[in-house]
């Protein structure tokens, strides 16, 4: 498939799919989003429409869950994250909602992947904060309200509390795909091993779903996983772990399904400034009295420890191990995306090349191939 | 998978790695007929090897080294590559980077060039190609049309295979199902990789023939045979020029080459063809035991024992070899005696001889088998002693994998197989688990592993899952894995299989009832039901939520639909909705209760259309005085009063619903979020009107005060409500 012109008049930022994979919508410096739909059978994007959504850059998309309807919501210099709603299947789209409690440029949108936990989007920017709305009401998607909302990183901004124009900065987020098998954390629960429980593996499965509620995001160079945790008899997002290891700014966090691994633990991959392409393992296990966080900077698969932020005895968390880095972009690495199963991790940056990843059978991840935008690249020896 | 992947991949593959062959030329001997039994398979896993995870650590280890050493993964170049040859750096300059992101199911991504946010922002012009998108698969994952269809067929087999057997029975040798569908298996790969001239496909076809030619022999061939074959069929020899250049010249036997030539067909077990060439050769036979000798040499090879009877007629056949070389050993004619001697070396097995002769160590091991003592269980022994003379070329991944095969490391072979192509690796996979061979594999080691077969079909179905046409086998495979993963990634998955047809949405929520998927049975039927909204089929869309229960989503729905109405004007509902309101008792029960307001709006308007204003006035007002009705509707719904109040016409409402609609707007004016809430969408229905006077049908209450405000509509119905009542009681009703 060849190379698509997309139309826009500047630098493309961000592209998002919805969930079918079928449309396809950019965002560029334009203030422009373009919505390209899959051909079938054809497998061409074709240009279905395109709207000016914003006042300045748009620099992030995400689409709802489909059971929400065709919703999609952007991000942009313009301190204003929008939701816009199509009821033609995307031929035009309306704006419905204006969400402007930033105090800086909003870096990126993230809808919650799972429908279970509602139609909930989070976003970051350069206030360092990252917030969660929630829109309570199928009925009326024009109403959204701030349901949570952090400093992720105050270190890392100004004492204006927004990270300055002209320095580098960057913050990213996303959620947890979830809704799939959580059977560590009802273990922890209930105290018991799941594999000792005789049970059809099909009621097994059904019980052992807690949908946890949780996200990650990154704000300069800290990564924090914020999860809704039963705090003061009601439930509340928190940041819990930190993914630590990171020598410069964060590009890009993204969270893989823990399907393939039957929910056994959790895989988020970052995208850093540093040149590493990073993927941390998240194991539950009961929080209190572990030691506090050893990182050493370095080799794959150096264990961290308990990197809990302000454990309490008997909570659970997430221990965090360094499963695996590459620095094979040897440059900036800007963007990490994994696959519907959390297999393949593909990875992007200054070297031109998107390198893919996939997990082998020790669960280790190993080199799967290279796509280059240099010509002239099949055959070589990747360097 | 090579057969997978585009053929734009292919180029890449040629060059980090040698390959065994190209596969030209005759592919192998003819296949061997006999109706006996060979004896059956005996593991070598079973004769002391212990296989670890180490074996497929090993593999992943050796792909990182090599990765770690010289960077040798597969690149390919995105179509349009954007950057010229050679000038990544010039590109960097211009403060740009990549991104490139997956879509939620399938392989197939997109990447983009963006600018780096560096010192308040980019200022380099933009060329064309920086605003494209490149769409970019995921190397060796997306499934050509013809890949596809292995795909299937392979799955085909599978589903009979598992029908047949029954996992986990000791098998009697008699009844081994296994060669019967082994030898299928190959045949579909073998067509699939003439088909779509893949060589990663091509060299897991090499891998997989070996491992089956190694275990799971047609029980009529010896095991010894089969693997000759193998290496026949992958690795011809002699080669066709060689047996033209030798045997197309007057007198073969003059030429240089012609015992090694017939040296070479014996050892690679070709006895026919090695007996002709020594009838035809024109060899001088000058005294009688020269012609004996060679009667008899001739006679050995064509009676070598082949087929399930073999193993047991070897030991004689063996016997008669040592004698012939007993018997050459008198010859005069010294070049006939070395020639004869070398020759019945090889047949008896002499292993000095044959790994002398052998130019590879998968040679010297299938020679070893067939001539020394074809018994399964000293095969690794052959492989140790032919690895001693030529060592594996760990490079070639075909070779690395049949050389695991050969000396009974199964799951580090199945590991260098995935590498290959997933498909083939999970299917062998499958034969070799319900042969047991994997039993030795698990072990304290692989606990908090899922089992080897397990996960590759699992590595398979992702795959599956996220090539269109090919979901539904992919999940067939994953309900077939043990633990909860499998089914985890049906659940990941299935919501995001577009709803293309009703029958599509039948055969998810089918599979969602028997996995017990409530969760995302809902979701997929939220998601149909707004597909089905969007192309304006709100009777299924409510039909479908009602299944479901969502009394939230029909009571949204239902609103939704009077609003639009009272914006657009009355459009003509679809079929199914047009019986529920029509026949409200066909009307599910939840459905009916939500769909009673614009059941009741609908009503109002075919009334007001067939003249009948009474009965459209009754309906209106009852509207207006519901309970629950949302404040915003309610200046919208005053308005459509004003036509049935006005002193033109004859009186429609009778004094005492009058008064109670007095009354509900008095209460509504004094409720100020409702109040506004009307007003303010009263006046964009006025304001529709006004941007669409064209469409609006005659008999529509703003065709006449489109131009009158929100709140002037208001205080026009209160008057013409109070002339109304008054008009009322001088009637005397």
């Amino acid at each position: 498939m060849n190379a698509i012109a997309t139309g826009h008049e500047d630098l493309i930022h961000d592209i998002a799919y919805d969930h079918y994979g079928r449309l396809l919508a950019t965002c560029s410096s334009d203030q422009f989003i373009k919505l390209f739909t899959r051909v079938v059978p054809s497998a061409e994007w074709t240009l279905l429409s395109s709207f000016k959504a914003h006042d300045a850059n748009i620099f992030s998309l995400s689409f709802a869950p489909p059971q929400y309807g065709l919703l999609l919501a952007s991000c942009s210099e313009d301190q204003t994250v929008r939701v816009h709603s199509s009821i033609d299947n995307g031929h035009t789209f309306a704006k419905i909602a204006t969400l402007s409690d930033s105090g800086g440029p909003v870096h990126q949108v993230a809808f919650a992947k799972f429908g279970g936990h509602g139609l909930k989007l989070a976003c970051i920017g350069a206030d360092g904060v990252v917030r969660v709305y929630h829109a309570a009401d199928p009925a009326d998607l024009r109403q959204w309200h701030l349901a949570f909302e952090k400093v992720v990183d105050k270190d890392g901004l100004l004492s204006t509390g927004v990270a300055a124009r002209d320095l580098q900065g960057d913050f990213a987020v996303d959620w947890c795909p979830s809704g799939t098998v959580r059977a560590s954390w009802f273990t922890y629960e209930l105290g018991i091993d799941m594999d000792d429980v005789e049970l059809p593996r099909v009621d097994r499965l059904t019980i052992a779903e807690l949908a946890v509620e949780q996200f990650v995001a990154s704000s300069m160079s800290k990564v924090v996983v914020f999860r809704k945790r039963l705090n003061g008899g009601i439930y509340e997002y928190e940041p819990t772990e930190e993914l630590p290891g990171h020598t410069d700014i964060v590009r890009d966090v993204a969270w893989a399904s823990n399907a393939s691994v039957g929910g056994r633990y959790e895989l988020i991959a970052t995208a850093c400034k540093d040149g590493w392409v990073r993927i941390f393992k998240l194991t539950t296990r009961r929080m209190g009295g572990v030691p506090a966080t050893e990182y050493r900077n370095g080799g794959a698969g150096t264990v961290s420890g308990n990197s809990e932020i302000g454990a309490d005895e008997d909570d659970l968390g997430y221990e965090v191990e360094l499963l695996d880095q590459f620095d094979h972009h040897k440059s900036e690495v800007w963007k990490v995306s994994w696959n519907f199963s959390g297999t393949v991790l593909s990875s992007s940056g200054d070297d031109g090349r998107v390198r893919f990843w996939r997990a082998a059978y020790t669960g280790k991840f190993v080199g799967l191939g290279v796509a280059s935008a240099e010509q002239g690249s099949n055959d070589e020896m990747d360097d | 998978m090579s057969g997978a992947g585009p053929t734009s991949f292919s180029p890449s593959f040629g060059g980090p790695r040698p390959i065994f062959s190209t596969f030209e030329g005759p592919m192998g001997t003819p296949a061997k007929e006999s109706s006996s039994i060979t004896k059956l398979f005996t593991s070598p896993l079973a004769s002391g090897r212990t296989t670890t995870v180490e074996g497929i650590r090993d593999t992943s280890e050796a792909e990182e080294e090599m990765k770690d050493e010289d960077d040798s993964v597969f690149t390919y170049t995105l179509p349009d590559a954007p950057i010229a040859a050679g000038r990544l750096r010039d590109w960097q300059d211009r403060k740009r980077t990549l991104k490139f992101t997956l879509p939620p199911l399938y392989n197939s991504g997109i990447a983009w060039i963006d600018g780096k946010k560096v010192d308040g922002g980019d200022q380099v012009p933009i060329v064309p190609d920086e605003v494209k998108i490149f769409p970019a698969e995921i190397p060796d994952s997306a499934y050509s049309d013809e890949y596809t269809k292995f795909v299937v067929d392979s799955h085909e087999l599978y589903r009979a295979l598992s029908d047949a057997d029954q996992i986990g029975e000791p098998m009697d040798p008699s009844e081994n199902i296994l060669p019967k569908y082994a030898t299928t298996f190959l045949e579909i790969l073998d067509a699939a990789r003439r088909r779509i001239f893949d060589e990663r496909l091509s060299e897991a076809y090499v891998v997989c023939h070996c491992l089956f030619a190694s275990y799971f022999a047609d029980p009529g061939i010896m095991r010894a045979e089969a693997v000759m074959d193998w290496l026949n069929q992958y690795d011809p020899r002699p080669t066709t020029e060689e047996t033209r250049d030798i045997m197309t010249t007057p007198v073969p036997y003059d030429e240089p080459g012609f015992w090694e030539f017939v040296q070479k067909l014996a050892l690679r077990g070709l006895f026919f063809q090695c007996s002709n060439c020594l009838k035809e050769a024109g060899i001088p036979c000058a005294d009688p035991e020269s012609k004996r000798a060679l009667q008899t040499g001739t006679s050995i090879l064509e009676t070598a024992p082949k087929g399930a009877k073999a193993f047991e007629g070897h030991r004689q056949w063996r016997a008669r070899a040592i004698a012939f070389g007993e018997q050459c050993t008198k010859l005069s004619d010294a070049r006939l005696r070395r020639g004869l001697i070398a020759l019945a070396n090889i047949l008896r097995g002499d292993s000095d001889t044959i790994l002398a002769l052998s130019e590879s160590w998968q040679e010297g091991t299938a020679a070893l088998f067939l001539f020394h003592d074809p018994a399964p269980s000293r095969l690794p022994e052959y492989y140790q002693m032919a690895v001693a003379e030529f060592p594996v070329d760990l490079t070639v991944i075909s070779e690395a994998g049949c050389a695991a095969i050969i000396a009974g490391d199964i799951p580090k072979a199945l590991s260098v197989a995935e590498r290959l192509d997933v498909c083939v690796a999970a299917h062998i996979a499958d034969f070799c688990d319900r042969q047991r061979m994997l039993d030795d594999f698990y072990n304290i080691e692989t606990l908090d592993l899922p089992p080897f077969r397990d996960w590759l079909f699992m590595a398979h179905a992702i795959n599956c899952c996220a090539n269109p046409g090919t979901w539904f086998i992919g999940v067939a495979y994953l309900k077939d894995t043990e633990g909860t993963a499998g089914l985890s990634i049906i659940r990941e998955s299935i919501t995001h299989v577009y709803l293309d047809t009703e029958a599509t949405l039948t055969e998810l929520l089918d599979l969602c009832k028997e996995l017990q998927f409530d969760t995302e049975a809902r979701q997929i039927v939220m998601a149909w039901s707004k597909l089905q909204l969007s192309r304006n089929q709100v009777g299924s869309a409510l039909e479908w939520l009602d299944s479901i229960g969502n009394s939230l989503e029909i009571r949204a729905i239902t609103w939704q639909l009077l609003e639009s109405n009272l914006l657009k004007g009355l459009t003509l509902p679809d079929a199914i909705l047009q019986r529920y309101l029509v026949s409200p008792h066909l009307c599910p029960a939840m459905i009916r209760e939500f769909i009673a307001p614009y059941a009741t709006y609908f009503a109002f308007k075919g009334h007001l259309n067939e003249g009948d204003i009474v009965e459209a006035a009754q309906y209106l007002a009852s509207l207006i005085q519901f309970g629950f009705l949302p404040g915003r509707f309610f200046g919208a719904l005053l308005g459509e009063l004003l036509p049935l109040i006005d002193r033109s016409q004859p009186r429609a409402l009778p004094t005492t619903e009058l008064i109670a609609i007095m009354n509900s707007l008095y209460q509504w004016e004094k409720d100020t979020r409702k109040y506004t809430e009307g007003i303010q969408f009263l006046a964009k229905s006025l304001s529709a009107t006004r941007e669409a006077a064209a469409d609006m049908a005659e008999d529509d209450w703003r065709v006449e005060y489109g131009n009158v405000s929100a709140k002037e509509v208001i205080k026009l119905v209160r008057s013409k409500l109070v002339t109304e009542v008054s008009r009322a009681y001088l009637e005397g009703v």
